[in-house]
């Protein structure tokens, strides 16, 4: 069996109440073939307060990848492309 | 108050008699700071009902202050008995009382009317220390009070009852004459050898649920237990912040570290420099374990509790504000965190200063607040409502 992705969701105050409440329960949202092919967990904080630049959150991160102000679709989304990566 | 002084912990249940919009039993108690010690009265009134409620917080308030202000014990008696109205269907003025006076050093003074006697649980064993009685001349009969000096050792637990609760399932075959006192020892004793140390409230409310059963949960009559139990004190670390200025990471790492109870970590960040500073891994909740409506709580090694910061903490204030018994109505990391509270008798604060400049925002919700504020709030509910003892540290 291929290896799971991990994706962490930031559950730290700031990210919290800026969306990640609303992630709570992605894996139901996720298409079918995504599925099983995913593990989400809860993070603590990922780091985003050490970026140079000005925080964006909510954050999530996906197989060590940090995704700024994320949303359902762009989680999704995200997954796909490194789908295609793998395939080719 | 030094770190190993042992406290004495007051705990006390009542049931009605089946029926009975109140109870006929009055349990009171008070701290006397000044005097570093605790009066508290027991008291049955005459009946049940309205009535036997008035007779006995008449007698238990009557009896709690004459205590206090240290009137000779035969002169309360008496002025007790005058005051009492006279049943219109009995013809006596009657009700009982047990005081118990215990300062924090241990030595105790009971003083016993009517009532059940009461016995203190010692290591598995009863013990009923002697007892000297006293004539009371109340016009023209006799009646006899108990006095008895001891003092309380560590994990000593008196056990006081109304007899309610001795003649709880009078009547029924299996115990013809009520459950009796030497079948309530039996029962504290065998509560009490549980692996863990069983609290006074829960002591207590354990032995009236048992005499409500006796009943066939229709009790025949008030029941009421009051238990003191005296002890170590349990500690409760609840840490939360970085600390105002960076240097001061370790010495909080090692605060946390050192600290003997029962501790729990409030903050993202918090979480991050303990885990940072002691090496140890903070362990993620799986997702669908998450409940709606706080962040999840995580896990590290060494502490009981890990939560996210400022959105829990003013879960914990908005529920410790309404709290009324012991019974907490919600689950989740905030439940976690009162339910903590509620069996610690010392609560430490280690509070970190450093604001979140990103909390500052204005686009967030207003239960972002600072810190320092809820903590505030917190701990003065905590003092004025729960009566816990509060030490906080700013970093």
């Amino acid at each position: 069996m291929e290896k799971k992705l991990k994706l962490k969701i930031c559950v730290g105050t700031q990210c919290y109440v800026m969306g990640n409440h609303e992630l709570k329960d992605i894996k139901d949202h996720l298409p079918d073939d995504l599925k099983d092919k995913v593990y989400v967990e809860a993070a603590v904080c990922l780091g985003c307060d050490t970026l140079k630049s000005k925080p964006l959150p909510p954050y999530v991160e996906i197989d060590g990848k940090l995704i700024p102000q994320a949303t359902q679709e762009k989680i999704i989304e995200y997954l796909y492309s490194l789908e295609k990566q793998t395939v080719r | 108050m030094a770190e190993n002084d042992l406290i004495i912990e007051i705990g006390a249940y009542q049931l009605n008699k089946n029926n009975k919009v109140v109870c006929g039993d009055t349990f009171l108690s008070k701290k006397v700071s000044g005097e570093n010690r605790y009066v508290a009265v027991l008291s049955d009134g005459l009946g049940s009902g309205i009535k036997a409620n008035v007779l006995s917080s008449l007698t238990a308030s009557m009896a709690l202050n004459f205590r206090l202000h240290h009137e000779p014990i035969i002169n309360s008696a008496k002025w007790i008995m005058d005051t009492l109205p006279i049943d219109s269907i009995r013809g006596i003025s009657y009700s009982t009382f047990t005081i118990v006076d215990v300062d924090f050093e241990g030595d105790t003074t009971v003083i016993e009317y009517g009532n059940p006697s009461f016995f203190i649980e010692r290591n598995g064993e009863i013990v009923n220390p002697a007892r000297e009685t006293m004539q009371l001349n109340n016009s023209g009969k006799l009646n006899e009070l108990d006095v008895s000096n001891f003092n309380l050792l560590e994990n000593d637990r008196l056990v006081m009852v109304s007899d309610g609760i001795t003649q709880s399932g009078i009547g029924y075959t299996d115990m013809p004459f009520g459950w009796g006192n030497k079948n309530l020892q039996d029962f504290v004793i065998r509560k009490n050898a549980a692996p863990l140390m069983i609290s006074a409230s829960d002591l207590a409310r354990a032995v009236v649920k048992k005499a409500s059963q006796n009943d066939i949960y229709k009790l025949q009559d008030d029941a009421s237990c009051a238990v003191f139990f005296r002890r170590k004190p349990r500690q409760l670390l609840l840490c939360s912040g970085p600390p105002f200025n960076a240097s001061k990471d370790k010495f909080l790492a090692n605060s946390v570290k050192e600290f003997k109870g029962t501790k729990i970590l409030c903050g993202g960040t918090t979480a991050k420099i303990i885990s940072r500073e002691l090496n140890r891994e903070i362990f993620p909740e799986p997702m669908d374990k998450m409940i709606y409506g706080l962040p999840p709580a995580f896990k590290m090694d060494g502490m009981d509790l890990v939560t996210e910061g400022i959105l829990t903490l003013d879960k914990v204030y908005q529920e410790l504000k309404v709290l009324q018994n012991q019974d907490i109505p919600i689950e989740g990391p905030a439940a976690s965190i009162i339910r903590y509270m509620m069996n610690a008798d010392v609560i430490h604060f280690l509070v970190g200063t450093c604001v979140n400049v990103a909390h500052q925002d204005p686009n967030l919700p207003v239960e972002l607040e600072i810190r320092r504020n809820v903590i505030k709030k917190i701990i003065r509910i905590l003092e004025e409502k729960f009566l816990k003892q509060v030490k906080v540290q700013y970093l």
